[in-house]
């Protein structure tokens, strides 16, 4: 038998007494217990309902058995002597191919939902510094994300198709940056591809890759890959030339991420988790069986750690007294938080979950009962085939992958995010998957190479996501197609009453806001309408969610319109919008019911 | 010691998974007799639209025995109490609705309403404030909440949440008159006379900008102030408007 380095006898090892109740099979049996109740609490029962404390503290209960019985059982040898025979063309070749093609039906969603805002934001810019200035649509501090959409309004017109190859092409680049950093840190090629294919396919991805408006999540993963990556060949790179400039490009790829999205605070303390945790005990043993190239972090000195630590809070320091002061105050999103999500790591246990069991309920629940419980079983079998390979991984890996879960779900973790049934908010989640991308490698590398030791669950587990990515993003092309229809008939309403005096003021109600998690025209109605008019035009929406510019049913109930106003209904069914009432002309009040 | 901690943590780990289980099939459990609550408040609110009040009003009072703990039902029957007048009992009704959904920016206008009924205009003002914390782009409750100030004599405060309902509710005349009226009792006629007019504006057959303009054109003896004074009988007249609509 090939016997790893990495092979630790577990507290059962060696013949004889001692025989205790905990055995693999057993693991195996508790695990499925607890993963059959995760699933069936959150697919089954009721949704909405289950997963406000349920589905996270469940996902807990299956995190503790799963370490718990990681401790307990005898560890098995990794498996991973042999390295992946692929010629490099081939391995990136896959990787791309696999980024591209499940997103590719994605080009033709069009804008929905904010991106009308933000399209906006940049055509009403005078100047790409005037863009990079804007606080977004709420208050944020964006100016990369700003200046991308500034340069795609003034270099190709803004046109939505831009955005979703822009998007892809990102996306395809941080599922080749995940291999790279993989693959140093996994130390095999195999598990490294196998991480990036999953994070490249993945259905969690599925918003933040189609929808422009979070492409701030995509484009701030990118620059800290690229931190990471810097940071990882600085530590592994002997003292010369080239240190200082690796040290202060990672430090600059960090800023870049940060003028992307604040989510990357916390990427410091992944940075730390590399440095301390990126190599083990046993690696010692594998630098000398793999040469000196492997383990450059064996050499690590204490002092290079407080250097690169130091750099990186001085970066985040400067950036936070700056946003402090654009802003006044942190800014973001101001969301009411709960008291489950501040004390406890909810936002991590979701996202947890949600990659492991990335089911779209309110999809699934058209397939029929019959199919449903097919694939949600698949999956949960896929589950349990991740939990019973959690042996092969070394422990100081493990923290290093759940680590860097954790504390990249940190920015997240301060509002109330919570990733519905329909897989909504997961753009927050892009970021931190990383760290499961990898450990999905980890693991499968310590399996074995070949179809029969890991490659065919792990190739099907893939494929699988891939097939649910390309199924997820068919409601992103039916809300942006809905969107369009809502924009066409209210550019039509605004056509067909201008007067000489000017365009109608419109108060429209009855715009559709979500399908099937997408958005549709939960923001940015009035933008659109600007955009498609290629004009300012005197638009508000109707509606009783809070939304900046919007007016509430009751008020409009009293509202005295004015000649030249009009409040009108649009009907998604029909995509028609029909005049309600007038200006001069009052007609019967709309019945509001006096519900909220 | 290590190994008996682990086993312990496993087995906690899956007799909680259990355990959630079995209190989300309980709570299951109990979903259909809630599905009849709601269908019943469906029902209700049928017969209560078409007159049948009082067998609407005792049908939520049988399912509300049977399962108090549905909101909906509950919830139905408060809006129910308020619209037939009978403040107390709405009253209480609302102080339970909010108690299990203290989110319910309705619930809690509809009670200060109520409070306001049965004389009780600090407590009407609390709730109508909870009512603008909780959904403060409803102009509606803007207006609401300065009608109440008014009457209570606070004028600073009316003022601020007058500003509030004209910035939240621009085309409402409602708001501009409670405008007026803030402005009247702070002593600032102009100002006063500009938010009638802007009142007017919008609607020129507003009966309570036309009354208040006329009344100050009579001079700075009728300003109001005093409990029973003109503008602020106005003011209850827009309050009875309001609630109507809502």
């Amino acid at each position: 038998m090939n016997v790893s380095p990495r092979q630790r006898p577990g507290p059962q090892s060696g013949s004889g007494g001692n025989r205790v109740w905990l055995d693999r099979r057993a693991f195996l049996v508790a695990s499925g217990i607890i993963l059959w109740v995760t699933v069936f609490v959150r697919q089954f029962v009721h949704p909405a309902d289950a997963i406000s404390w349920t589905y996270q503290v469940l996902v807990l209960c299956l995190l503790l058995a799963a370490t718990t019985g990681r401790a307990l059982l005898p560890q098995r040898p990794r498996n991973d002597a042999r390295e992946l025979a692929w010629p490099p063309a081939l391995v990136w070749g896959a990787i791309v191919l696999a980024a591209v093609l499940p997103h590719l039906h994605s080009l033709t969603i069009g804008f929905v939902s904010d991106d009308y805002g933000l399209a906006w934001i940049a055509r009403d810019a005078g100047s790409a510094a005037e863009a990079m200035r804007s606080r977004g649509l709420i208050s944020f501090l964006r100016p990369l994300v700003m200046l991308g959409w500034w340069v795609a309004d003034r270099v190709w017109g803004g046109a939505p198709v831009g955005h979703h190859i822009a998007a892809i092409l990102v996306h395809t680049a941080n599922s080749l940056l995940v291999y790279a950093i993989g693959r140093k840190l996994i130390g095999r090629s195999y598990g490294a591809l196998l991480g990036a294919l999953l994070f490249a396919v993945h259905p969690l991805h599925v918003e933040p890759v189609c929808w422009p408006a979070a492409g701030a999540d995509v484009l701030c993963t990118g620059f800290s890959l690229l931190s990471l990556l810097a940071v990882q060949t600085y530590w592994t790179t002997a003292p010369g030339g080239a240190r200082p400039v690796l040290l202060g490009g990672a430090l600059a790829a960090f800023l870049l991420a940060l003028l992307s999205k604040e989510a990357a605070l916390a990427l410091p303390g992944v940075i730390v988790l590399v440095v301390v945790l990126g190599g083990d005990s046993e690696s010692r043993q594998e630098c000398r069986s793999y040469g000196p190239a492997s383990c450059g972090h064996v050499q690590r000195k204490l002092g290079d750690v407080a250097l690169i630590v130091g750099a990186y809070v001085i970066v985040l320091a400067a950036y936070l007294g700056w946003r402090m002061q654009a802003l006044g105050g942190l800014g973001g999103y101001t969301l009411p938080r709960t008291f489950w999500n501040t004390i406890f790591p909810s936002n991590p246990l979701l996202l947890v979950g949600d990659f492991l069991f990335p089911v779209h309920t309110t999809l699934f629940a058209g397939m029929g009962s019959v199919a449903s419980w097919l694939a949600v079983t698949a999956m949960a079998a896929g589950v349990l085939w991740w939990l019973a390979g959690l042996d092969r991984v070394p422990g100081r890996r493990l923290w290093l992958w759940v680590g860097s879960v954790f504390l990249l779900a940190i920015p997240s973790w301060t509002f109330r995010w919570q990733p519905s049934a329909s897989l909504e908010w997961t753009r927050f989640g892009y970021l931190p998957t990383i760290g499961l991308a990898w450990l999905f490698g980890d693991l499968c590398a310590g399996r074995g190479l070949g179809w029969k030791r890991s490659g065919a669950v792990a190739t099907c587990i893939i494929a699988a996501f891939a097939a649910l990515t390309i199924w997820y993003v068919m409601p992103w092309r039916e809300a942006g197609r809905l969107a369009r229809q809502a924009v066409a008939a209210g550019a039509k309403m605004v056509e067909e009453h201008t007067t000489p005096e000017g365009p109608p003021a419109l108060y429209v109600r009855g715009l559709p806001e979500a399908y099937h998690g997408a958005p549709v025209l939960a923001n940015c109605y009035p933008q659109a309408m600007n955009l498609a008019l290629g004009k300012q035009v005197p638009v508000r929406v109707v509606t009783a969610m809070a939304r900046a510019g919007g007016v509430h049913p009751d008020v409009m109930a009293l509202w005295k319109l004015r000649p030249g106003e009009y409040f009108v209904a649009y009907d998604a069914k029909s995509a028609r919008m029909s005049v309600v009432r007038s200006g001069g002309r009052p007609g019967a009040l709309p019945s509001t019911g006096g519900q909220p | 010691m290590r190994r008996i901690a682990l086993e312990s943590l496993l087995l906690i780990s899956v007799c909680g998974a259990v355990a959630i289980l079995v209190t989300v099939l309980v709570m299951d459990a109990q979903k259909p007799d809630l599905r009849f609550a709601q269908q019943v408040a469906a029902g209700a609110q049928k017969l209560f639209e078409s007159g049948q009040r009082e067998a609407a009003i005792s049908a939520l009072d049988e399912v509300l025995q049977r399962t108090p703990e549905s909101l909906v039902a509950r919830r139905e029957l408060a809006m129910e109490l308020v619209a037939s007048g009978q403040w107390a009992e709405a009253a209480t009704q609302l102080r339970l609705v909010l108690s299990a959904s203290p989110r319910d920016a309705s619930a809690a206008r509809k009670l200060a309403e109520a409070l306001e009924r049965l004389g009780d205009l600090r407590g009407a003002i609390t709730y109508s404030r909870l009512a603008c914390r909780l959904d403060p782009e409803n102009g509606v409750y803007w207006i609401r909440l300065a009608a109440t100030l008014l009457r209570s004599g606070d004028h600073e405060e009316a003022l601020r949440a007058a500003q509030r309902a004209v910035r939240y509710a621009a085309g409402v005349p409602e708001a501009y008159v409670q405008l007026g009226f803030a402005k009247w009792q702070a002593g600032d006629m102009a100002g006063a006379k500009s938010a009638f007019l802007d009142a007017l504006d919008l609607d020129p057959r507003n009966l309570p900008a036309l009354d208040a303009l006329r009344k100050l054109g009579a001079g700075p003896a009728s300003r109001p102030g005093r409990p029973g004074s003109a503008p602020l009988e106005s003011a209850r007249l827009i309050s009875n408007r309001l609630d109507s609509v809502e």
